[in-house]
């Protein structure tokens, strides 16, 4: 039997129900956090591991639960547990950059401006003033999601976090356990690499995704 | 008077909003004079459109949703 959503008043009435195992409130967790989950987790896995990484961030939620301090939402909560168990999936798979290597100087935009700090290569100008303009060729949308999937873990999980999923710089802290400068230089290289994509596309019409 | 380069350094930054005041100043004077910036920080906006409007979550099946529910209501039985 299913109950309805407006069983759970609020967020520690829902907290109580899956501590006490309340098979209702797995299902609103799921229903109202799984996409979340799954988009964050695809971001620094891949989608063959996503499911995988996400099933294994529920269970250990719900055994640690009891222990949640409530600090934050419970969602942000369970954004956590996923990104660490992506970062654990990663590291076991040797695919981790540091996240030193990950703030070191950008040298393909570095390599843009002179020693004086002018513009030698000068950004192009795009054809398209909107998203959706730019969007309409299926090749860039492909490229993007490409080059997307190589970039660090951490550099696609502040991209999908705060681009994709519209959460705030200080949650994101909070979710990758990075500090907020560092959450700003990630997505600073991220926007770069997107920006450039873009723009050798528009250039070459071919997608190159260093 | 600030750079090309220190304006590309911190755009992303004036993406998530205002800044400081004096680094507000600096940067219109900046932007003022600088077809080039003006053009990188337009163009970096897009590409964060570009980000959010081409990605989707597929939403997670009623049968999904029920297989996990199950599993976790399994647990520890």
């Amino acid at each position: 039997m299913t109950a309805p959503m407006s069983a759970f008043k609020d967020e520690d009435t829902l907290i109580e129900a899956l501590i006490n195992k309340s098979e209702a409130a797995f299902r609103h967790a799921v229903t109202e956090c799984q996409r979340s989950m799954l988009y964050l987790a695809h971001s620094m896995v891949g989608n063959k591991l996503a499911d995988e990484v996400v099933q294994e961030a529920w269970f250990s939620a719900m055994r640690a639960l009891p222990k949640f301090e409530r600090r934050s939402k419970l969602k942000t909560w369970l954004m956590r547990i996923v990104a660490n168990e992506a970062k654990t999936r990663v590291r076991r798979e040797n695919r981790q950059e540091s996240l030193d290597a990950m703030l070191e100087p950008d040298a393909a935009m570095d390599s843009r401006f002179d020693t004086k700090g002018h513009w030698q290569n000068n950004p192009l100008d795009w054809d398209g003033d909107s998203p959706e303009a730019l969007l309409t060729s299926d090749e860039l949308r492909a490229c993007i999601d490409e080059m997307i999937e190589t970039l660090p873990d951490l550099q696609s999980a502040t991209l999908n976090l705060r681009e994709r999923q519209g959460y705030s710089l200080d949650e994101i802290c909070n979710i990758l356990d990075v500090s907020e400068s560092n959450v700003r230089v990630l997505l600073h290289r991220a926007r770069n690499r997107v920006f450039r994509c873009i723009e050798n596309f528009q250039d070459s019409g071919e997608c190159c995704t260093i | 008077m600030l750079t090309c380069k220190q304006v590309s350094d911190t755009a992303s930054d004036l993406l998530e909003g205002p800044t400081t005041l004096s680094q507000d100043i600096r940067l219109r004077l900046h932007l003022m004079i600088c077809i080039h910036c003006r053009r990188y920080l337009k163009q970096l906006r897009l590409s964060t459109g570009v980000v959010s409007k081409s990605g989707s979550a597929p939403a997670p099946s009623k049968e999904d949703i029920e297989t996990l529910v199950s599993k976790l209501s399994d647990q520890d039985k």
